[in-house]
């Protein structure tokens, strides 16, 4: 189900109706809210086809299971480590079948055995969301094999047929609450399980929830919807015909439109969860500030470069083995990073970029310095820095654009040898919806953003503040762009 | 107690913005006839046909078409005027949505240009808006409608400003159009002999529309010689269809040649605003002659 489909608005009030004002045994009870929007989640899932539920119930329960058995006070270390193994075989498997197959059967089998299997390999249907899943089953076991139930605040082993109902409830909630399910942000297992329990209306955050949900939409559907239809000319073969100036702007617009919608849907995914009582983690942080490519990571799709960090950087040596094992690490967890967002190898060539650039900064001694941090002044070489790496960002974008590469190796030779001149409306477009993101980056890298001091008085910045929203809302109204999927649901 | 103090707020605000921007923007002259977008702009176009009564002519085709601008044809004898020329999208599209209204208008011009092939780029997005429930709303709600987007308004307001003029700087002569690759792409395009069905299809559309007592004309778009007449098997199939229907032709561009007109383009390909204009007046003209010659 989309969020911005009328389907969604129907489905979310009937969710919030059931879930504060049901039946006793739903609305006053943790274990029937939690049942309840687990149930709903599912269906969310499952609305355009709903044998994919099979897998997640799958998913949710062997890693619930695996859970289980990790908590086990009794429980040999050699036991936990088999049941360790046994829950990332089954979650990497699935991942690898399901969205890898192909890729790798190209690459390895010969010839002859590909184009058999071919039929079968090359049509195994990509599970919606199933990266997503499959890394917060991976967290959740991880955690738990790393600290035990200290590794996951909430979780406690289950004794006897009652408990180990509610942990089998409370781990296939966190599995499948829907917000964030199938295009994140990617909740760990220790953000989120002590968060499990009875919710009150009193207690639900409206501020928050209207300002994330408004911000979210207003993304998704003013901004990227809107940039869309424009950037759709960065496209082989309508592209070739394009000026010089064009191309750069729809790389700029692609750069933005890819923003506006992830960071979008995280915010609508962080509002939600307001709704029913859940805080969810931030997944951006005014990436396009960055002065650094070690910063954008820090900035940008938080919990993936949190998650790659905790469970795949750090498990590899991280930075403790001298530098070229460090600059290694950076290079596999990017490569990896970069698969994870497609079974295509200019994903992986998209993440490898981002590994040498994040190694090249380790060897150059570049530091992060953030930007956002009070106290922290744009200097000159600050702004060239971080306009370097937002055109670096870009341009390493156009993988995802692009994914055949010779089209990339088109785009730049166009680039370099069209025409010059301007497309006024392709111009227009992209500089007008733009404009909201450049406008939030800008405030974020003022004064006031930094510091967090209002530029007027409290009562006076809180009704700006409440005009800018309900502007959005009137966008949102009468502005909105084409409808469509959000861009991440491809991976 | 979480707070909601703000968020009561902002929720006020909204409904007020809306409330204000719903009575005010159907009174006040300013709406949006062209739009940023190929998506938007044929919203536009078909909310306009859709949610007015019946208009007295209306003209149905490519993004060819479009370019003859309701406004333009106000003070002719030909108004009220609804455009269906939709960008990305073939004339039977535009028919099909003449066809659905229980009152069909009495002139129907239709695009000869592009008769004979199924291009549906953006079928598919403009169909599952129409059938969406915003759409709908906006039968009843006019601030949803696309002629009162603000980004829409500010670009029409913007093009009228800067190219409402004839032979306003930005069009471009056909004669210095021949090195843009985009007018080397057309004849290939709309060469194309098109399918038995497509052709069947069409005719159908007429037929039904002369059922129904509607006049009918063939128009020939100027389109920088894209299409050579002589090779342009839609031209082609549109004489068939006026042998078979007795239907009449215009071919703009001669009309507009037999007057001394330059033709200017934006893209080398579709018509400036100063030379849509002339077309405009130049088809108002023919028509009312026609019809007069009309026993």
């Amino acid at each position: 189900m989309l969020f911005n489909s009328w389907t969604f608005v129907v489905f979310l009030l009937a969710v919030f109706v059931g879930y504060y004002f049901g039946p006793s045994w739903l609305s006053r009870t943790a274990a029937g809210q939690v049942g309840w929007l687990t149930l709903a989640s599912f269906v969310f899932y499952g609305w355009y086809a709903p044998w994919l539920v099979i897998l997640l119930a799958l998913s949710t329960f062997i890693n619930a299971e695996a859970a289980r058995r990790l908590l086990d006070p009794e429980a040999t270390q050699k036991r936990r480590r088999l049941v360790l193994a046994a829950a990332l075989v089954f979650n990497l498997g699935a991942l690898s079948l399901f969205k890898y197959a192909a890729l790798f059967a190209r690459l390895l089998l010969p010839g002859a055995l590909w184009e058999k299997w071919k039929p079968f390999l090359g049509h195994i249907p990509l599970p919606i969301g199933i990266s997503f899943y499959t890394f917060q089953g991976i967290s959740l076991v991880m955690d738990l094999w790393r600290a035990g139930a200290d590794g996951v605040p909430g979780a406690s082993f289950p004794r006897g047929a009652r408990e180990t109902l509610w942990f089998q409830e409370r781990t296939w909630f966190f599995k499948s609450f829907f917000p964030q399910l199938i295009s994140g942000p990617i909740v760990k297992a220790h953000e989120f399980y002590h968060q499990i329990g009875r919710k009150e209306r009193r207690d639900i955050d409206w501020d928050g929830a209207v300002k994330n949900l408004v911000g979210g939409f207003f993304l998704k559907m003013v901004v990227a919807d809107n940039l869309k239809e424009a950037t759709a000319a960065l496209s082989y073969p309508a592209f070739t015909l394009l000026s010089r100036l064009d191309l750069m702007i729809l790389l700029y617009g692609f750069s933005i439109q890819i923003f506006a919608d992830f960071c979008g849907y995280s915010i609508i995914a962080v509002g939600l969860g307001k709704l029913f009582g859940y805080e969810l983690p931030i997944n951006f942080r005014y990436p396009y500030l960055s002065r650094s490519i070690t910063e954008f990571w820090r900035r940008w799709h938080i919990s993936l470069s949190t998650w790659l960090r905790s469970y795949l950087y750090i498990p590899l040596g991280g930075n403790r083995h001298g530098n070229l094992r460090t600059y290694a690490n950076l290079f596999v967890v990017m490569f990896l990073g970069g698969l994870w967002h497609g079974a295509a190898w200019s994903y992986a060539v998209w993440g490898m970029g981002h590994g040498i650039l994040l190694a090249l900064e380790r060897m150059m001694g570049v530091r992060s310095g953030d930007t956002a941090a009070p106290g922290q002044r744009w200097t000159l070489l600050a702004v060239v820095r971080a306009f370097v790496i937002f055109n670096l960002v870009s341009v390493l974008w156009l993988l995802f654009k692009l994914p055949d590469f010779r089209q990339v190796i088109q785009y730049v030779q166009c680039l370099i040898h069209n025409r010059g001149g301007v497309e006024p409306q392709l111009a227009f477009v992209i500089g007008l919806f733009s404009l909201p993101v450049v406008l939030m980056h800008l405030y974020a890298a003022g004064p006031w953003g930094q510091s967090g001091r209002k530029p007027v008085g409290e009562g006076a910045f809180r009704w700006g503040e409440a005009l800018v929203y309900a502007s959005m809302i009137l966008l949102l109204l009468v502005n909105s762009g084409t409808p469509g999927e959000f861009i991440y649901f491809q991976f | 107690m979480a707070s909601h103090s703000q968020a009561r707020k902002i929720l006020g605000l909204a409904a007020a913005l809306a409330v204000g921007f719903g009575l005010l923007a159907p009174v006040t002259p300013w709406h949006a006839e062209l739009a940023e977008s190929n998506f938007q702009a044929n919203r536009i176009r078909l909310e306009s046909f859709l949610f007015n009564p019946t208009p007295k002519t209306v003209l149905v085709g490519t993004s060819l078409t479009g370019r003859l601008r309701p406004s333009y044809l106000s003070d002719t004898g030909l108004a009220p005027v609804a455009n269906l020329g939709l960008d990305g999208l073939d004339p039977m599209f535009g028919l099909d949505f003449v066809l659905s209204r229980p009152t069909t208008p009495p002139l129907v011009v239709i695009e000869a240009n592009m008769l004979t092939q199924s291009y549906d780029s953006n079928e598919a997005t403009l169909k599952s808006a129409v059938e969406g429930i915003q759409f709908r709303l906006a039968r009843y709600v006019p601030l949803l409608r696309a002629q009162f987007r603000p980004s829409s308004m500010f670009y029409s307001w913007l093009k009228d400003h800067q190219g409402g003029q004839a032979g306003a700087p930005a069009a471009v002569p056909a004669a210095s159009d021949a090195t843009n690759p985009a007018v080397a792409a057309i004849p290939a395009v709309s060469n194309q002999a098109g399918s038995d069905a497509t052709k069947e299809r069409v005719r159908c559309q007429v037929r039904s529309l002369r059922e129904r007592g509607a006049r009918i004309v063939l128009l020939r778009m100027p389109m920088n010689g894209g299409a050579e007449a002589g090779k342009n098997p839609s031209f082609a199939f549109a004489d068939e269809l006026a042998r078979e229907f007795q239907l009449s032709q215009v071919d703009l561009e001669a009309e507009l040649a037999a007057r001394g007109l330059a033709i200017c383009y934006t893209d080398g390909l579709h018509l400036a605003a100063g030379s849509a204009r002339d077309a405009s007046r130049v088809l108002a003209e023919v028509l009312e002659r026609e019809k007069n010659a009309t026993p």
